[in-house]
């Protein structure tokens, strides 16, 4: 499997989102990690005791726990060689004509501030590992939203996430990359709806990770109270440099009784990144969760959105698209915990492999003793354009409760010679032929994204997929 | 003018001889019919002016107009003005035909006040003259139609985009006498614009409401007998049997 150490990432040019674009610092950490690194970290960031001390502690499991290897191959990634923490600008701008030129550029380029003006209730930039932009509507502000980068939340709302961080829903020790979550974590999300809120506009948070054999540690914790709802998107992207870089993210969202959630995330990253997160969700009584990810890029990814339906009555949705491409592997899948009677879920997961990539759907269900009458369904709808990638389905059923009801369906597709020919035969070009039949593969996913997302996403896609087929 | 004409043309399908030297001329506005039993080779035939990879050209030509049809490939015949119902279309999940037709009539040349807004309401008036349901115009096309639909959506994709000629194969196969009698009219509409006609078929059936300029017996890939509409009359009364024994 010689292909997945290679270092180099295959250029490609014609995306903005992946152009590499000067680096800038104020503050740059050394390379590696030590307890002097995560204590510096913690300074910097003037951070409070309790927090010092979780970044310590998960340093001590880091340092104990092994790299896991039931999954792809992680031989590439050297924990030594990568820069964990980079600061680039001093403070926060509210405005956009605050923020540098080359960083404003970046977001420009990628579309972020017009999108804000068109269709989000908010939005938070980061570049590199600290936000440097902020903004929510009024109108949400004034019903007591709180929407801000993770740092900004440990100082101003220490109560809030010092009860939520790294607790109850994923803990520092349960692997290494968790672990090293823990100790470096910088940036990231912090969302609170207050009860019986509805914010009928997107919330959205950009990161951009743009320094080479960077990490980045974002930390997204959302609170959706109860009756609450919300929707939030997270868009990442990193340009394309020759060597590893590591972005391991923690996720963790918090569904309260009666409450809704849908957390979509697309990810671009470029082609050397190892991107391997930890989500999940804690879902109560009538709760409902819903996971929406495409994930384009990078070299490896590992990522399992999990649900944990702990009250009666919750639900989860998980829906997701891989797309591996030459060199690269896709681990991706859900993992649902029925811990409550009525609780239901539903996955529908898209892979599509090609050039000699790699998809794998790794999924866990699991039914407790007790979940009566709780309902699940697991579809796998796996797309294989040519005879030299490959397409995996591993999932993983445990369930201790007879009166249940269960769905797995796995399919595996080709693209006929009949359909690009019936395609053609319309007028469209073979190249045209394919990505339609792509696009449609992938539509139940894409419908479910703001129209913006949705044009972005279809247009990734066939831009990695050019020149690969046929 | 757009005068489709093929000469002396060999195709194989899988390596075995299918097409044993076809001639055959059709001009502008011209409705052909070619029938014959099942093997006979018409829908290679079709297939082939279409440039389908299965089939391959072993020796003569098919020329449409200017354009040497035999030279090109199947986006670009599409292109050229013609075009062919399939036999078999396809499925294609997550793709309706409204998408699909908004991304093909891009692909053609189009007259300057071609509009997209326009351009669907054609769609809708054409699926209602061919009372067929709005909703299967936002289905996935063909998944789960009947074979009666699929038939229908053929043709209402070939009425909307810019033709000048239709290859229609076995249309009749699938769709009961009602249906058939609303898609032999949206073909007669064509065939008013100036359209060309190719229609394969094994029975006459539809030729009750379209009259054939020129019918063509088909048996062992070549074209046996040709006349006019009353040797599709003379077939449904006696049977191929007369012009195939050879």
């Amino acid at each position: 499997m010689s292909k997945h150490t290679t270092t180099l990432a295959r250029e490609h040019g014609k995306n903005a989102g992946n152009a590499a674009l000067p680096e800038r610092f104020v503050h740059q950490a050394k390379r590696g990690i030590s307890r002097e690194i995560v204590e510096e970290i913690s300074a910097i960031k003037n951070e409070p005791q309790w927090m010092r001390e979780l970044r310590l502690n998960a340093y001590e499991e880091f340092m104990r726990l092994p790299v896991p290897t039931w999954g792809p191959d992680l031989s590439g990634l050297h924990f030594d060689e990568i820069t964990y923490y980079q600061r680039t600008e001093e403070g926060r701008y509210k405005n956009w004509e605050e923020v540098p030129a080359d960083i404003k550029n970046t977001f420009e380029k990628i579309g972020i501030p017009q999108a804000e003006r068109a269709f989000l209730a908010g939005v938070i930039g980061q570049y590199e590992s600290e936000g440097f932009y902020q903004k929510l509507r009024p109108k949400w502000e004034d019903k007591g939203v709180i929407f801000c980068d993770t740092d900004t939340a440990v100082q101003k709302y220490p109560e809030l996430v010092r009860k939520y961080f790294m607790t109850d829903c994923i803990k520092t020790k349960e692997h290494k990359l968790a672990a090293l979550h823990g100790a470096v974590w910088s940036g990231g999300t912090f969302l609170y709806v207050p009860k019986g809120v509805h914010i009928d506009m997107p919330l959205q948070t950009y990161f951009r990770m743009n320094a080479r054999a960077s990490g980045q540690f974002e930390h997204t914790l959302i609170i959706v109270d109860e009756g609450a709802s919300v929707q939030y998107i997270e868009g990442c992207t990193a340009p394309i440099y020759g060597t590893s870089s590591l972005h391991a993210a923690v996720v963790e969202i918090f569904v309260k009784k009666g409450a809704r959630s849908r957390y979509t995330t697309i990810q671009n990253w470029s082609k050397d990144v190892y991107n391997l997160n930890t989500k999940r969700a804690i879902v109560e009584e009538d709760g409902i969760q819903e996971w929406v990810g495409g994930s384009l890029g990078s070299k490896t990814t590992m990522l399992y959105p999990c649900s944990i339906l702990k009250g009666r009555g919750a639900r989860a949705e998980h829906l997701n698209i891989a797309v591996a491409g030459p060199g690269q592997h896709k681990d991706t899948g859900a993992k649902i915990m029925h811990l409550a009677p009525n609780t239901s879920s539903t996955v529908i997961s898209k892979s599509i492999s090609f050039g000699g990539g790699i998809s794998t759907y790794r999924g866990l269900l699991k039914i407790i003793k007790g979940a009566k009458g709780s309902v699940s369904h697991v579809q796998c709808d796996a797309l294989m354009p040519d005879n030299i990638s490959v397409s995996n389905t591993i999932p993983y059923i445990k369930v201790d409760e007879e009166d249940v009801t269960l769905g797995h369906e796995a399919k595996v597709g080709r693209i006929s010679e009949s359909q690009v020919f019936y395609l053609m035969s319309r007028g469209l070009t073979e190249e045209e032929a394919i990505n339609l039949v792509v696009q449609g593969f992938m539509e139940p996913i894409i419908k479910t994204l703001p129209l913006e997302y949705a044009v972005e996403l279809n247009r990734l896609i066939s831009m990695e997929m050019a020149g690969s087929l046929g | 003018m757009s005068t489709l004409t093929i000469k002396n043309l060999h195709v194989q399908l899988e390596n075995k001889p299918i097409l044993n030297g076809i001639d055959l001329t059709v001009r502008k506005g011209q409705t052909c019919v070619l029938m014959g039993p099942n093997g006979s080779g018409k829908s290679t035939l079709g297939n082939t002016l279409l440039a389908h990879p299965a089939c391959r050209v072993e020796r003569g030509s098919i020329k449409f107009g200017k354009h040497m049809l035999s030279k090109m490939k199947t986006d670009e015949i599409a292109r050229a003005g013609v075009l062919l119902a399939l036999q078999h279309p396809q499925a294609i999940p997550g793709v309706s035909v409204t998408n699909l037709l908004t991304i093909a009539a891009r692909k053609f040349p189009q007259p300057k006040n071609f509009k997209m807004a326009h351009f669907r309401q054609e769609i809708k008036d054409t699926a209602k003259a061919l009372h067929t349901p709005d909703e299967f115009l936002s289905r996935s096309l063909n998944e789960g139609f009947s074979g009666g639909e699929k038939k229908k959506m053929e043709i209402l994709q070939l009425s909307l985009l810019p033709a000048k000629c239709i290859v229609i194969d076995e249309i009749d196969s699938g769709l009961d006498i009602d249906a058939l009698k609303l898609v032999a009219k949206q073909i007669s509409k064509l065939r008013k614009r100036g359209v060309s006609l190719v229609i394969i078929t094994h029975y006459n059936r539809i030729l009750r409401w379209l009259e054939a300029d020129r019918v063509h017996i088909m048996h062992k890939g070549k074209i046996v007998k040709s006349g006019t509409s009353a040797l599709a009359k003379d077939i449904e009364k006696n049977g191929y049997a007369a012009y195939i024994n050879e």
